[in-house]
């Protein structure tokens, strides 16, 4: 009998530290825990991230006109069946109730983009959570010819998106809130990240990032005199004398291709989430910034 | 003795389970959202010139038959052209602009965008029929010259095709989608 009483000591004191570690890792967790007095239950809830795309003031991925996909969340596992956002949806829209204008001029119908105008296309990331968060945003660029296969022989760099500030300089993205990552550049993509952690938002609002762009121009060099050929017809048809003058180009009918991905982490053990998620080295965090190297 | 070791082993059994799981939830927060999306270009471009037959009076117009906007021009060349009538040619002034080239030919620019199916108003243009002193002795003949171009943008104003002078401030950009004419 004394042997068991001695035996049960040290069974409370494993106990014991099973609870310290327990309580020692849910800490690690940054769990928040909720206490309503009335009916003494408590309430665990995880804090997480949520960042959203904007679009020219739009919430890109849960505006009307979506489709589902799997969104992930929390170290790649997946969550709920969210949205994968359609963009320039809203592109070259001045007027702030975009949907009014949108029949007959929706994008993809044809003509509706001329070579080398410029249209209104801001992009920026938007917190959705009430906790801080660091973010990149990659965009890739491509064209597709009129059969549907990728022209890897048109350059990508001419979709321009660019930024262009209050003095009406253009730049290549918005140097004062971004910086680009040359060690992730591809002839297609580049990847930016937020300079400044971006604050969590105020509950049911989101927090929107600096600009990341402002316009988008097809380069007018697509239908230069070098790709395009004329043809000329007279055709006298009784007291009228017609001439009939007609344009063809090699890119008609192309059909370009942006793809936006925003993504965000926490802002603690921010460099190895860094490390882990993004697998980037010569980016870091500290003091509330991210620095490319 | 046994039965100790059981709830030892139990507690150790919990132990490696707990901190497990404590190893999963401390894995790093992230989200991410994409989208994507494209357009495709519609290039290219026809325009009728329409001029008439007779020689000695044109009624000038153009047609845009395509599917994408155009800018034209077009100059009125040819014998005797010194002996257009008084007044000729003649064209509305709020469609039509008027400008010499480096090469010294006058083209006329009609001032907006045509987009499909659009016709430019007339410029006319007759001859004189009666002239003083010693009737020429050359015959007329008016020849319109026709050019064209897919409307094609410099930023928010229109750029210049190849060969042609400044049209930047000639020629008005047509309204954006959603602005309205």
């Amino acid at each position: 009998m004394k042997k068991t009483k001695k035996a049960s000591g040290r069974t409370l004191a494993l106990l014991a530290a099973t609870l310290i570690v327990l309580c020692g890792g849910i800490i690690g967790t940054n769990a928040k825990l909720t206490i309503f007095s009335e009916d003494y239950i408590a309430d665990f809830e995880l804090d997480h991230l949520q960042v959203h795309l904007i679009e020219n003031g739009t919430d890109v991925c849960h505006g009307e006109n979506v489709i589902t996909s799997v969104h992930r969340y929390d170290n790649g596992k997946a969550r709920d069946a969210k949205y994968h956002g359609n963009l320039l949806e809203y592109m070259g829209y001045k007027n702030d109730d975009h949907k009014s204008d949108l029949s007959g001029y929706k994008l993809g119908t044809p003509g509706v983009v001329e070579p080398g105008r410029t249209y209104k296309e801001e992009i920026s990331a938007a917190n959705g959570e009430n906790i801080d968060q660091y973010v990149r945003l990659t965009i890739r660029k491509y064209w597709v010819d009129p059969e549907g296969k990728k022209a890897t022989y048109m350059d990508p760099a001419l979709i321009r998106l660019d930024y262009k500030d209050e003095n009406k300089n253009v730049k290549a993205y918005n140097t004062g809130a971004w910086q680009i990552n040359p060690k992730e550049h591809t002839p297609e993509s580049d990847t930016y990240y937020l300079t400044k952690m971006l604050p969590g938002a105020e509950s049911d609002k989101l927090n929107p990032s600096a600009l990341l762009f402002n316009q988008l121009t097809i380069d007018s060099s697509i239908v230069d005199d070098n790709h395009m050929k004329q043809e000329e017809e007279v055709v006298d048809d009784g007291d009228k004398k017609i001439t009939i003058y007609t344009y063809t180009y090699d890119y008609d009918n192309y059909t370009f291709y942006i793809e936006a991905n925003v993504q965000a982490i926490q802002t603690h053990n921010v460099n190895d989430a860094i490390d882990s998620l993004w697998g980037v080295e010569n980016v870091s965090a500290s003091g509330g910034q991210i620095h490319v190297k | 003795m046994k039965k100790i070791k059981k709830k030892i082993l139990v507690i150790f059994a919990l132990v490696l389970c707990l901190s497990v799981t404590v190893g999963v939830s401390l894995a790093y927060f992230s989200d991410y959202e994409d989208a994507s999306g494209g357009a495709t270009l519609n290039l290219g471009g026809k325009t009728e010139l329409k001029e008439g037959n007779d020689h000695e009076e044109k009624v000038i117009t153009i047609k845009n038959t395509g599917e994408t906007n155009m800018i034209v021009r077009v100059a009125i060349l040819g014998e005797g052209v010194q002996y257009f009538k008084e007044g000729n040619p003649s064209y509305d002034t709020d469609d039509w602009a008027v400008a010499k080239d480096s090469q010294g030919v006058k083209w006329y620019y009609y001032k907006k965008v045509l987009k499909p199916n659009q016709e430019t108003s007339a410029i006319n243009a007759k001859m004189l029929f009666k002239w003083e002193g010693e009737e020429p002795d050359h015959s007329f003949e008016i020849t319109v010259v026709h050019e064209s171009s897919q409307a094609v943008y410099n930023g928010e104003k229109l750029a210049t095709p190849d060969g042609w002078d400044d049209i930047s401030e000639v020629i008005a950009p047509a309204p954006l989608p959603g602005e309205g004419e």
